[in-house]
C-alpha cells in the first residue's frame, strides 16, 4: 500500500514539476505569439492588397494597417462567434472579423478570412474582393493555413505559381462557383493557352502544378465561393 | 537491439566517441534498429521536411535524454514509461512554444511535425535503452548520435523520393521535369524507397561481417601457419 503511494506521489512530483515549467514557458511566450500571429496577419494583409504584376499596392501605403489599431478601424463585419457565415453549399466557413478598405481609385475591397475542409483539416484562406463594373472580382488571394496538408503534395498550395492559377475570374464565374479542373472532366491541358480557355469556364486548371492532389484546391475553390456567396448577397449594403 | 551497457567497465573514458558514432552508422535508428517508421514515412516527401524532422527530433531527443538521465536514479522502475512521456511530451510543448513565438515561418513549414515528435519510438527508445541506464554525458552523446543518425536517413529517403518524384533535391532542380515517377512522392513510394534501403543497408551489414570474418580466419590460418 505503501508503495503505491509513494509511486504515485512521485509521479505526481514529476507532473508537478513539467507543469509549472510549461506554464512558465507558456507564459513567457504567450506575448511573442500574439505578435508573431499578427505579424503574420498583416503580412498576408499587405499581401492581399499587393498586384502580382506590378508589384504595387492597390490602396495609398499609409493605408496598409500595421498595428491591431489600424485593423480594428477596418473592421466592416464582425460576429460573436468564430464564423460570420457558413456555407452548405461549398461546405465552407467565414471567419470574424471581415475587413474593408478603399483603394486608391476608390474602390471598395473586402478582405475576408474563410476555410473549407480540405485533406487533413481545415484550409484557411484570405482574401481581397474588389468592387468592378459588376459586382465585385477576387483580386489576390493568400492560403494561410494548410499545416495538415500532405508535404510536397497539398502543401503546394502555397506556391505562387498555383495560386495564380486563382486569378483573373470574371464575376460570372465567381457567382456561378469556381471549380477545380479534375471536378469538370476538361482532361489534360499542356499550353498556357488551353489554362487561360479553362478560365473563361470558371475551371481552376491546377493538375500540371499539383499532380494527385486535388483536395486541397478544391479546398481553396471551396473558400473562395463561399466568400462569393456572402458578398454577392452582402455587397449591395456596402 | 543489443546494445553495449555501458558504465560497467571499467575506467571508462569521460567522452566515449564510440557512442555518437553508434548511433550514425553501426546502430541507425532508421536503417538498423528499424524504429521510428511513422516519421519516416510521413514526412520524407522531400528533403528540406525531411531534414526539419529531424532537427527538431534530434534536439528533443538530446533534452529528453539529458533530463531522464539527470533522474533515472528517482525513477521507480514501475512508472518509468508515465515518466519518460511527462518529460518528452513537456519538451516537446515547449519547443512548439518556443518555434511559434521566435521563428514563425519555420513553425509553419514544420507546423504538423512537431506534435508528431511525441509519439516518436526512437525517442522512446533511446530513453528505455539508454537514458535511464547510462550517466549525462553519455546519455547527451547518445541523443546527438541518434538524432544524426535519423536526420540523414530521413534526408537521404527524403531526397530520393525528391529527386525521382520531382527531378530536384532540396528544391535545387537537378532534371527537373525531364523524368518523374509521380508513385515515389506518394506513401506507396516512400515504402518501396525505404524497404530498398534497409536491403541495401542489411546486405552491406552482412557483407561487412563476412569480409571481417575471412580477414579473422586468414589471420589465424597464417598465425598457424607460422607456428608450423
Amino acid at each position: 500500500m505503501g508503495n503505491y503511494v509513494k509511486t504515485g506521489l512521485i509521479l505526481m512530483a514529476f507532473t508537478l514539476v513539467v507543469g509549472v515549467l510549461l506554464a512558465g514557458i507558456y507564459v513567457l511566450t504567450k506575448e511573442p505569439i500574439e505578435k508573431a500571429d499578427l505579424s503574420n496577419q498583416l503580412r498576408a494583409m499587405k499581401t492581399v492588397l499587393t498586384d502580382p504584376n506590378s508589384g504595387r499596392s492597390v490602396v495609398p501605403e499609409q493605408e496598409i494597417p500595421t498595428s491591431t489599431a489600424q485593423l480594428e478601424k477596418m473592421i466592416w463585419r464582425k460576429a460573436d462567434s468564430e464564423t460570420v457565415f457558413s456555407s452548405s453549399v461549398w461546405k465552407g466557413a467565414i471567419y470574424s472579423p471581415i475587413y474593408h478598405i478603399k483603394s486608391t481609385e476608390g474602390k471598395e475591397i473586402a478582405i475576408v478570412s474563410a476555410g473549407a475542409t480540405g485533406y487533413g483539416g481545415d484550409v484557411k484562406i484570405l482574401a481581397a474582393f474588389i468592387q468592378a463594373e459588376k459586382g465585385f472580382d477576387l483580386f489576390r488571394l493568400e492560403v494561410m493555413d494548410f499545416s495538415q496538408e500532405t508535404p510536397g503534395l497539398g502543401a503546394k498550395i502555397s506556391e505562387e505559381r498555383v495560386k495564380a492559377r486563382f486569378f483573373d475570374f470574371t464575376t460570372e464565374n465567381l457567382e456561378r462557383g469556381l471549380k477545380v479542373d479534375k471536378d469538370t472532366g476538361i482532361g489534360s491541358l499542356s499550353s498556357p493557352a488551353g489554362i487561360r480557355e479553362a478560365k473563361k469556364d470558371g475551371i481552376i486548371y491546377v493538375s500540371d502544378l499539383m499532380t494527385g492532389a486535388t483536395i486541397t484546391p478544391r479546398a481553396v475553390a471551396n473558400a473562395v465561393n463561399t466568400i462569393t456567396e456572402y458578398l454577392s448577397a452582402e455587397w449591395g449594403e456596402k | 537491439m543489443t546494445d553495449k551497457t555501458l558504465g560497467s567497465e571499467t575506467q571508462k573514458k569521460f567522452f566515449d566517441f564510440s557512442i555518437l558514432t553508434s548511433g550514425i552508422f553501426a546502430n541507425n535508428p532508421t536503417f538498423i534498429q528499424v524504429i521510428g517508421m511513422c516519421p519516416t514515412l510521413a514526412t520524407t516527401t522531400n528533403a528540406i521536411n525531411g531534414l526539419g524532422m529531424g532537427v527538431a527530433t534530434l534536439f528533443v531527443m538530446v533534452m529528453s535524454n539529458l533530463m531522464l538521465s539527470v533522474v533515472r536514479k528517482w525513477t521507480p522502475d514501475k512508472i518509468r514509461i508515465p515518466i519518460f512521456v511527462i518529460i518528452i511530451a513537456g519538451f516537446v510543448t515547449i519547443i512548439d512554444l518556443l518555434m511559434h513565438a521566435f521563428t514563425y515561418d519555420l513553425w509553419k513549414t514544420l507546423g504538423i511535425f512537431i506534435p508528431l515528435i511525441v509519439v516518436n519510438c526512437i525517442i522512446m527508445a533511446r530513453a528505455e535503452q539508454f537514458a535511464s541506464k547510462n550517466n549525462v554525458v553519455d546519455s547527451i552523446l547518445d541523443g546527438i548520435g541518434n538524432g544524426i543518425g535519423f536526420i540523414g536517413a530521413l534526408v537521404l529517403v527524403g531526397s530520393i523520393r525528391e529527386l525521382l518524384g520531382n527531378g530536384t533535391i532540396f528544391g535545387v532542380t537537378v532534371w527537373g521535369e525531364a523524368f518523374r515517377v509521380f508513385l515515389v512522392i506518394l506513401p506507396p513510394g516512400a515504402f518501396i524507397t525505404l524497404g530498398l534501403l534497409l536491403a541495401l543497408f542489411n546486405w552491406a551489414g552482412i557483407e561487412r561481417k563476412k569480409a571481417e570474418k575471412k580477414r579473422a580466419e586468414a589471420l589465424k590460418a597464417a598465425r598457424a601457419g607460422e607456428k608450423a
